[in-house]
């Protein structure tokens, strides 16, 4: 495998982990700071229509 | 008025983000990717394919989240009532509709091929398709005859198997959608994203540790990897790049909008987004990479890699790989966890793929979620036998290219001028944000408004060009032929140069093999009903087939007789080639005859019932979709007459 195709895989594959390594590293931070409920809040609005007969 | 029914919701943060992986990740990051890359500029792929990534993969996975956290909140989970409360036009609901009509269309046949990984990974682990003595397995004409493509009965004397692993996996998929959000999608996640990490890398160990065959790994890497800087002039790389991204990512089917559907005003829409593409990519770029191009290298060697890489993505995962594995001791594991890896992919974004027809009727026709099921399996099963049986006639390429290819450019196109243009570039950022730990830089803001919506105009148009250029919408016959009794070679029937002499035959034929291809399939358009030829070759000394006797249908015979089938053949160059433990026949012997089969398929009826049975199902959602509205209205203006006149009104049932 020469050098230049090396390269390209490892500088594409080390910017693919490093992008997940973020999104983990964002979501723990968040989670530290925005505990999410376990129960989800109703609709804001009505639904357009009631259930049907 | 009656109570309002509480939607369903994801049960944890992490499901959800794995149920929105899984519905990303699919067979094509494991398959299509390698190949795309492979035939596209190698390393230098990686350029149009960042670009396309930043100009409007990661725009309209923004707005797709966007989109279903903002329709959720009113109760929406499918396009219609999103687009509706997005645009307070008549207009809006009915465009909507595609973004039901494409996904029941898209798992009509994605499940079909998902139904082959589950077959091949039963067929793996009962050595089905292993070669013995007197018996060798030719994987073409195995996948062929699986997939009912040829008429040959060697491996599988009909649709049985088939049939029954289609509508198995239609049945999983029902199944997981009739146990709703949380219990369904979101476990089947919990459990199918970490099995298809690991299967990954079993098989990268594994791929890693299998020595040294007529080429090796790093052959594979190599080619895979290597830049052609070249290539990045050419308008078809950039189209490639930019079609990959669309297709690996899940934008445009309404499927993460339905996901987006099920948060809170408090989840983070910006961030969920970020986080799916990167877990698709981790996929695609790592996974996709190192496994099935490496195979083929190490098996088949390095020059034969590019035609394997051309040869197609199904030709890689169902063909190639399975040779690779049956090559090697353990294939009733190896095999097994390679397509069991391709079928939970699958798997996984299918259930969410149907995820907005469920939503649909759920939260729009209001039908309790086991009716919603039982009516979305109905149209499930009953749209996807057909396509089983009229494989043949490439049902499936023509709804993998109305619904799974043109139809999602254009549901993007209108999904991202909706949001940037309608709805407004300023709500729908301020929308993006809300609960959001991250901000997205603020130049996204002006790509998502001008740039992703012109990108998918040009790439609509260019699918478009390319397959009125490539005459794509006329369907024309199918011609094929095909070894009959193909078990009994050990060796391989292969095409190759043209063997001479390809000269003019006695009665003055000249014709080339597109022109006898062409002749026949005039003969099918003709006739209106499908061709068959049957004849009787002796396999000569050097490989190539001399044809001795030749029947066909009457019509077929016009065109075709034995001396110009054998034309043919050479002129394709096709021959023989003894297997290496193969001994070859003694000088006195009789030479071995083979019996070859004729095929012309006359596609056109069954590819406009394609087309009819697609416009019925948009029709047949449009109406459902009318109705629907209409009867809200009237309920409303119940309740305002009832509410204006309290003494005389009637409660809506």
């Amino acid at each position: 495998m020469n050098g230049v195709a090396l390269a390209f895989m490892l500088f594409t594959m080390g910017g693919v982990l490093a992008l997940n390594a973020l999104c983990i590293g964002l979501w723990l931070r968040r989670g530290k700071t925005r505990p999410a409920a376990s129960v989800p809040a109703p609709p804001a609005d009505p639904p357009a229509g009631p259930p049907a007969s | 008025m009656a109570e309002l029914e509480q939607r369903e919701s994801w049960g944890s943060r992490w499901g959800l983000i794995l149920a929105a992986a899984g519905n990303a990740v699919g067979i094509g990051n494991l398959l299509r990717f390698p190949a795309q890359a492979a035939q596209n500029g190698g390393g230098a792929f990686m350029i149009p394919y960042v670009v396309s990534l930043l100009l409007f993969g990661l725009p309209m996975m923004w707005i797709a989240w966007t989109i279903g956290r903002f329709g959720g909140r009113f109760g929406h989970g499918s396009t219609p009532g999103m687009f509706d409360r997005m645009w307070r036009h008549p207009a809006a609901r009915y465009l909507g509709v595609i973004g039901v009509a494409l996904p029941l269309l898209f798992c009509l046949y994605y499940t079909y091929i998902e139904s082959w990984c589950l077959g091949y990974a039963w067929f793996s682990l009962s050595r089905d398709y292993a070669s013995s003595a007197g018996h060798a397995v030719h994987l073409r004409t195995y996948l062929d005859e699986f997939l009912g493509s040829t008429t040959t009965t060697s491996y599988f004397p009909g649709f049985n198997s088939t049939i029954t692993f289609a509508v198995v996996t239609v049945l999983l998929n029902v199944w997981i959608l009739y146990r709703g959000v949380a219990k369904g999608i979101e476990l089947l996640a919990k459990i199918a994203m970490p099995a298809l990490f690991l299967f990954c890398l079993v098989l990268v160990v594994r791929m890693f540790t299998l020595g040294e065959g007529r080429g090796s790994i790093w052959d594979g890497l190599q080619f895979l990897w290597t830049p052609d800087f070249a290539t990045l002039c050419t308008p078809k790389v950039w189209v490639a790049a930019a079609g990959q991204i669309f297709f690996t990512l899940s934008v445009g089917f309404g499927s993460l909008e339905c996901y987006a559907s099920y948060l809170r005003d408090n989840d983070d829409v910006a961030l969920s987004g970020l986080t799916t593409v990167a877990a698709n990519e981790f996929v695609e770029v790592i996974f996709g990479s190192l496994i099935a191009i490496p195979a083929c290298a190490l098996f088949f060697g390095a020059d034969q890699v590019p035609e394997i890489a051309a040869s197609g993505s199904f030709s890689i995962g169902m063909v190639a790989m399975p040779e690779v594995l049956r090559s090697f001791p353990g294939l009733e594991f190896f095999g097994t966890i390679w397509f069991l890896l391709l079928f939970f992919a699958a798997f996984t974004s299918s259930v969410g793929v149907a995820q907005p027809v469920m939503a649909f009727f759920e939260d729009e026709a209001r039908l309790p979620r086991p009716a919603a099921a039982m009516v979305v399996g109905l149209m499930w099963v009953l749209g996807t036998i057909p396509i089983v049986f009229f494989h043949r006639y490439g049902a499936l390429d023509e709804l993998d290219f109305w619904a799974g290819t043109l139809g999602l450019v254009v549901f993007a196109l209108i999904e991202a001028v909706l949001f940037a243009w309608i709805f407004g570039i300023r709500r729908g950022w301020d929308e993006l944000h809300l609960g959001a730990l991250i901000r997205v830089p603020r130049v996204f803001r002006l790509v998502m408004k001008y740039v992703t919506p012109v990108l998918l105009a040009a790439i609509f148009g260019w699918w478009f060009v390319d397959a009125i250029a490539h005459d794509l919408l006329v369907p024309r016959p199918r011609v094929s032929y095909a070894v009959a009794d193909i078990a009994s070679f050990p060796g391989h029937f292969a095409r190759g140069p043209a063997l001479a002499p390809a000269a003019p035959a006695p009665g003055g034929d000249a014709r080339s093999a597109d022109q006898y291809q062409a002749a026949i399939a005039a003969q099918v358009e003709a006739v209106e009903h499908d061709l068959f030829g049957w004849a009787e070759a002796e396999i000569a000394a050097d490989g190539r087939l001399r044809v001795r006797s030749f029947a066909a249908d009457p019509t077929l015979l016009r065109v075709l007789d034995a001396a110009a089938f054998e034309r043919w053949l050479a002129l394709e160059g096709f021959h023989y080639e003894p297997s290496n433990d193969e001994r070859p026949p003694a000088a006195d012997a009789a030479p071995r005859t083979v019996r070859l089969q004729i095929e012309a398929w006359n596609r056109a009826p069954y590819i406009w019932l394609v087309r009819v049975v697609m416009l019925g199902v948009v029709f047949a959602f449009l109406v459902i979709t009318h109705a629907v509205w209409k009867r809200r209205a009237r309920l409303r203006r119940d309740e305002a007459d009832a509410a204006s006149d309290p003494a005389g009104a009637e409660v809506p049932s």
